[in-house]
């Protein structure tokens, strides 16, 4: 399961209210600031606000990058500096104007998704387990067809 | 800026937005959605050009223009905000 941080003072507020969005996400913390954040989760996605990350954010980025194996920062502002904005320019990074809802968030890291869903098998069974269901093959090539995206 | 302006109190916390975002709506529009996220927009802005003031020493009084009217404006959205919170009874 893809194991998400959440760092702001509002993101809690967007989980009470729509807690089945994030399904096959774990929300492995939850924080108003860098403070709060729980580094030993070891989350594979981290979305927060850009105030969170205090004046000088390109350094305090290189360092969550430097001290966590993060697959995809999200950072979300509501308006900020262009020489800001460019500094944060990183494939690992994605920058997002505006107030964000879960959906939203979640479609942003959706290829890590599937390929968690890929990696599992179907019904979260571990890929080693044989399948119950009767395996289906794509008629033309053969290869084995994905099933279990539904979940998404 | 200006002594006689007088700030418009706000509305809605930053989590009475961050609800309205995720609120599911009855209103098939999903207007409410929408509208919480555009009063965020307008608060965002309203904060942004008021440190403007502070820092852009030779341009205060323009800065202290836009954040005066983006605070007229988003006072007039929370209005409309809060009305349509009461028709579709939400609870926040």
């Amino acid at each position: 399961m893809i194991k998400l941080a959440l760092i702001g003072p509002h993101w809690k507020a967007q989980l009470d209210q729509n807690p089945h969005e994030l399904r096959r996400i774990e929300v492995v913390s939850l924080s108003d600031d860098l403070d709060g954040f729980d580094r030993s989760a070891l989350p594979h996605v981290v979305a927060l606000d850009l105030d969170a990350l205090g004046p000088q954010p390109s350094k305090e980025v290189e360092q969550l990058f430097s001290v966590l194996n993060v697959e995809l920062m999200i950072i979300r502002y509501d308006y900020a500096r262009r020489e800001v904005l460019h500094s944060l320019q990183d494939p690992r990074i994605r920058l997002l104007q505006g107030s964000v809802s879960l959906a939203s968030l979640k479609s942003q890291f959706m290829s890590l998704i599937v390929r968690d869903i890929l990696n599992l098998g179907s019904d979260d069974r571990p890929s080693s387990e044989p399948s119950r269901r009767k395996d289906r093959a794509c008629p033309r090539c053969g290869a084995p067809l994905i099933s279990g995206t539904a979940a998404l | 800026m200006s002594q006689e302006f007088q700030v418009p109190e706000r509305l809605y916390s930053g989590d009475q937005l961050a609800r309205l975002v995720e609120i599911a709506s009855a209103v098939k529009c999903e207007c409410p959605n929408h509208l919480s996220q555009i009063v965020s927009k307008l608060v965002g802005f309203e904060d942004y050009s008021k440190e403007c003031i502070v820092e852009n020493h030779d341009d205060a009084e323009m800065h202290a223009l836009l954040w005066r009217e983006t605070a007229r404006a988003r006072a007039i959205m929370e209005e409309a905000l809060t009305k349509l919170v009461a028709f579709e009874g939400f609870e926040l």
